[in-house]
């Protein structure tokens, strides 16, 4: 089904935009919600994110992996790049995104086993980068408010969470497999 | 490996992979590296895997309830009719030396559109040069009006303008310090389309929809909050 799905989006049969977000919505707005905060700029975000893969054809191919990964990873930079405008745009909102960084919540993750594996292989990844990982993703902070806030050079930063998503890559690899 | 000539080898994704997957690039860093994997098969299977490494990490984010809603806007907006599609939205950014005057009266536009269309250089390094050109062309070509949008809010002190056709082939909006989340919706035949978001880059955003098909309405919205709009009058 994913396969056929895959194939008609790649062949922009018209209502494949449609049913490749009902397919992965959970994913997608999980993901711009994080990085958003609130449910209108979250839908508002997958909806910029879909539509501009949707007017760039040949943007996907399957040798680059999942469909489900490349509109994740979409949406990702649609609120990332959402967020920095947004604290570019206003000093006021930075400060404010800094003093209020997003609250740690109670709900219950997209998959609870997922979720344990992670938290267990950011566990064995080395503390320096475990830590820029968690500030880069969990966090949402861009690569020099992580310098900053680590008080290392950027060049340093990029390197260890490149090595730490790579290292991750490895050890969550397995999981996939099963 | 064929695919990799001293060209892209200069230029591999390298660590750069992983920071496009956990979306921490810039809209420019991130444009060079979809070039890059367009022609570089080792650099996409990587980033590729970078990708599906940041969706397991996703699995562990919160899960939120999912809007039907969504699937409805994102359905409309792919199955808008053929001629939308064939004129689907091109995104002309002018430099920005040339924005003041696109607010100030007819005569300052028509110039701007003069000092801009002789000034190609500026232009130059944009993958869409071609498609800018066209666009200026048309443009400064044609007959055309142009109207300030009304902001939907008092409060609001949104500044865009809209120039179009004296037909309604085209028409071009024209956003000073756009807010996030920009959407362009035009009205066509009492049927309204929403043309997407425009990119965001820099202070002026703007907007050229090539065949237009006589719109009457044009209103800009923030997410899902209208910010703007002008009704289109075509009297001779
Ligand atoms: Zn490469």
């Amino acid at each position: 089904m994913e396969e056929r799905l895959v194939e008609e989006f790649i062949a922009r049969r018209p209502d494949a935009l449609g049913r490749a977000y009902e397919q992965y919505a959970p994913q997608l707005i999980a993901v711009a919600r994080h990085a958003m905060g609130n449910a209108a700029a979250a839908e508002d975000c997958v909806h910029d994110a879909l539509l501009r893969v949707w007017r760039t054809p040949g943007s996907f191919r399957p040798e680059r992996g999942s469909l489900r990964a490349f509109l994740i990873a979409c949406v990702r930079n649609e609120a990332m790049s959402t967020l920095r405008g947004s604290v570019r745009r206003d000093a006021r909102e930075r400060r404010a995104a800094l003093l209020d960084p997003p609250e740690e919540t109670t709900r219950e993750p997209l998959d609870f086993l997922d979720a344990e594996r992670v938290r267990a292989a950011l566990a064995r990844l080395p503390e320096e980068q475990r830590a820029a990982i968690v500030q880069a993703y969990f966090k949402n902070r861009s690569q020099s408010e992580i310098a900053d806030h680590l008080g290392v050079p950027l060049g340093t930063i990029k390197s260890r969470i490149s090595l730490g998503l790579r290292k991750l890559q490895l050890d969550l690899g397995e999981v996939r497999a099963t | 490996m064929s695919d990799m000539n001293d060209n892209i080898a200069r230029a591999h994704v390298g660590e750069n992979a992983e920071l496009y997957a956990l979306g921490l690039l810039e809209a420019r860093e991130r444009a060079a590296i979809d070039a890059h994997v367009a022609g570089c098969s080792t650099c996409l299977r990587r980033v590729g895997e970078a990708e599906e490494t940041a969706a397991i990490l996703a699995q562990s984010l919160p899960r939120y309830a999912v809007s039907p809603r969504l699937a409805e806007r994102l359905a409309r907006a792919a199955n808008a009719p053929e001629q939308v599609r064939a004129g689907r939205p091109v995104v002309v950014h002018l430099p920005r030396r040339v924005h003041p005057a696109w607010f100030a009266g007819m005569a300052a536009v028509a110039a701007a559109i003069a000092i801009t269309f002789s000034g190609y250089e500026t232009f130059r390094e944009r993958s869409s040069l071609q498609t800018e050109e066209v666009a200026l062309a048309t443009v400064a070509r044609s007959h055309f009006f142009h109207q300030t949008l009304a902001n939907a809010a008092p409060s609001d002190s949104l500044t865009a303008k809209v120039l179009y056709a004296r037909d309604g082939a085209w028409f071009y909006v024209i956003v000073d310090e756009p807010p996030p989340a920009l959407h362009v919706m035009e009205t066509v035949g009492g049927v309204e389309r929403d043309l997407g978001p425009p990119l965001t880059d820099g202070r002026v955003e703007t907007l050229f929809v090539p065949n237009a098909g006589h719109p009457s309405q044009i209103e800009l919205r923030s997410g899902s909050t209208p910010v703007a709009s002008a009704r289109l009058t075509y009297a001779p």
